[in-house]
């Protein structure tokens, strides 16, 4: 059962360069989605689309069947996703806890230290924290929302291999465990490879693979499930 | 986290900038109060010189058949605007004699003629209060035995010292004023008080002899009105002095006046006496003209500044309204988050303000008063002449005058001040809320 629905989506910036050109997916709870593809390709104007900061110049963004364009942007923003981004995006005058209490009622703490931060880290100043352990507020930030689609644009983009690999491996818990949709841009093929589905951008149009090695299930098309 | 929160926890961790807006905000805050002080100051001093230096006008109905009557008296003072303070005068000559008779002797040494009839004769003064006469006012006789002459006492006189020398004379005596226009009227009285000239008289040897200043004889307004007009009522008075509450309002009132019936205007004269008050009027007027032209100078200065100030402030902000709007908080309430963040420091550079304005209001505003007092006393001619001012601030009332902080002022400032901030914030914050979040999400990147 898809949880969210691109369908049949197209983009034009400044009504001359066509970015998106009829894309279609769908998109479901427990699975991590990565959308590859080069860079100025429209990944991060399909994730902004997704995600309800812009909207498409045609077709429609579906949340459970609903057209967001018509239930509101803001309150699909509110509501329905959580961003994480390459540049980890917090507040600076907030520490952790207070990133992660933005717009979550949950306590901060507890999510602070799953995802390993310590109860001091919690309380530091975000800007004195290593880029790994921002992006983990960044992370516990989008799941504290509990928002069932998390949108990543290039988490990985900025670490090292090693955190890297510890932030793929949380992405995927939180679409595995905790049963989010978890949408990721990125070009990090060490990322692709942990992906339940890979997405490729090319041209403006989308290819769904079920496996980064898989060749296309349907040119720019549905997922036949 | 509400808005409220985001906002108290950025103005206590952003230190640097709250401090800046707040040293803004606090010049800001201390100069249009400081500004609205002096003006409520000049506004009090103008109420005050309005009081101090009274406007009045006369009514000269010499040539009036029977003079100005009560009944015509009772209908100016019912004219809207009149204080009710009034003095009613008559002038006329009489030939003085003691109480069997015999002529007195006047002064006629210093006299540049002493016309045929009039030489045992002399000016006779009376007013409702001899106090309130010119000559005791400004022109420098002092009573120095006995009691001023009031409308209360009949047929009682006040004569100068050396009158009273001269025919031996003392407080008590009776002695008779003559009519000298031959209508045989004969009025005994009594000297009730001996007056002295602390002043040269001027005109001394071209006045005639019954103008000498040892020759007036001041007396009541019914023993005048029986040398006049033969009655004995007293209602009968020559001219009139009307005193007014506002000065600026004496037109309108002599206009009113000449609209009573029954009186032949034509035959009046009627002078206004303001000039004091309009001189002074003028420097005051002059203050509050810079005064105003401040506060309008200072309020657009405050609001351009304090709007590109913001504009600049938020302009750093892009990056944190891009993440807030991603994360599916409104514009609405981030601008009020910015919003808040300026109220809260203004609300406590408005308090601070309190101080700095009271010390720098006093200090500016005594230096500019005193200035403005200056002139006024220059220009009304206190100073020098009269010699019952002493301290002159006395007299128009500028002394009292402190400039301070007001509750209205304070207030006025306070909703003047937050209305400043909404709108600099509204206007700083337009280019940015106005913007799609992607568009600001592409800026942050």
């Amino acid at each position: 059962m898809s949880i969210m629905e691109v369908k049949n989506v197209g983009y034009t910036y400044d009504n001359r360069r066509k970015v998106l050109r009829g894309i279609n997916v769908q998109m479901e709870q427990g699975k991590l989605y990565a959308i590859l593809g080069p860079s100025g390709c429209g990944k991060t104007t399909l994730l902004s689309l997704i995600g309800g900061l812009d909207s498409p110049t045609s077709g429609q963004i579906l949340f459970e069947d609903q057209d967001i364009a018509k239930t509101g942007l803001s309150d699909h923003r509110k509501n329905h996703v959580s961003f994480i981004f390459q540049a980890y995006n917090l507040i600076d005058y907030l520490n952790p806890k207070e990133n992660v209490a933005l717009t979550s009622k949950l306590p901060p703490l507890p999510i602070l230290e799953r995802l390993g931060l310590t109860k001091e880290e919690a309380k530091r100043n975000v800007l004195k924290l290593s880029g790994g352990q921002q992006q983990r507020v960044a992370i516990a930030r989008a799941l504290a929302s509990e928002a069932p689609v998390i949108l990543a644009d290039e988490p990985t983009g900025n670490l090292d291999e090693d955190t890297a690999r510890d932030i793929t491996e949380i992405l995927k818990e939180s679409a595995h465990k905790m049963n989010k949709c978890v949408v990721v841009v990125t070009h990090s093929n060490e990322l692709a490879k942990q992906a339940d589905v890979i997405c490729r951008l090319k041209r403006g149009e989308l290819q769904v693979l079920d496996r980064i090695s898989d060749t296309p299930k349907a040119r720019n098309g549905r997922r036949g499930r | 986290m509400n808005l409220c929160k985001r906002a108290f926890l950025y103005s206590i961790r952003k230190k640097g900038k709250t401090l800046t807006l707040l040293a803004f905000l606090l010049v800001m805050a201390t100069l249009m109060l400081t500004c609205f002080s002096i003006q409520s100051a000049t506004e009090t001093a103008n109420a005050n010189i309005k009081k101090a230096l009274l406007g009045y006008f006369t009514i000269n109905g010499k040539q009036l058949e029977g003079g100005i009557t009560e009944e015509v008296r009772e209908q100016i003072l019912g004219i809207d605007g009149l204080s009710g303070r009034y003095t009613l005068r008559s002038y006329s000559y009489a030939e003085y004699c003691d109480a069997e008779g015999n002529p007195l002797e006047i002064n006629t040494e210093e006299a540049a003629q002493i016309p045929e009839g009039y030489e045992h004769a002399g000016k006779i003064v009376a007013n409702s209060n001899s106090q309130d006469d010119s000559y005791f006012t400004e022109g420098g006789f002092e009573l120095t035995q006995g009691e001023p002459i009031t409308t209360e006492g009949g047929n009682q006189v006040l004569i100068h010292e050396k009158f009273a020398q001269r025919n031996g004379l003392s407080v008590g005596d009776t002695m008779l004023l003559k009519d000298v226009e031959g209508k045989n009227r004969t009025i005994p009285v009594t000297v009730a008080g001996i007056f002295t000239n602390t002043k040269e008289q001027d005109s001394i040897g071209i006045a005639p002899s019954y103008d000498l200043y040892d020759n007036i004889v001041f007396t009541d307004l019914s023993t005048a009105a029986s040398l006049l007009y033969g009655t004995e009522d007293g209602a009968s008075v020559q001219y009139g002095d009307f005193y007014v509450d506002d000065p600026d309002e004496l037109e309108r009132i002599m206009d009113e006046v000449k609209e009573i019936p029954g009186v032949a205007w034509e035959d009046c004269t009627l002078t206004r006496y303001d000039n004091d008050y309009q001189n002074a009027k003028e420097s005051l007027e002059g203050l509050q003209n810079i005064v105003f032209i401040a506060i309008a100078v200072v309020s657009v200065i405050c609001f351009l500044v304090l709007a590109l100030f913001l504009t600049l402030r938020l302009r750093g902000r892009i990056h944190e309204t891009g993440i807030y709007l991603a994360m599916g908080i409104s514009k609405g309430s981030v601008l009020l988050q910015y919003l808040l963040e300026v109220v809260l420091v203004a609300a406590i550079a408005l308090v601070i303000s309190f101080g700095t304005s009271t010390v720098i209001s006093h200090q500016i505003g005594s230096s500019l008063l005193s200035q403005v007092t200056s002139e006024t006393y220059e220009t009304v001619d206190l100073t020098g002449e009269h010699e019952t001012a002493g301290e002159p601030a006395e007299d128009l009332n500028l002394a009292e005058i402190e400039v301070a902080v007001s509750g209205e002022d304070y207030a006025m400032v306070w909703a003047f001040g937050m209305a400043l901030c909404v709108a600099s914030t509204a206007l700083a914050a337009y280019p940015i809320m106005k913007m799609k979040p992607k568009s600001i999400l592409s800026q942050m990147s």
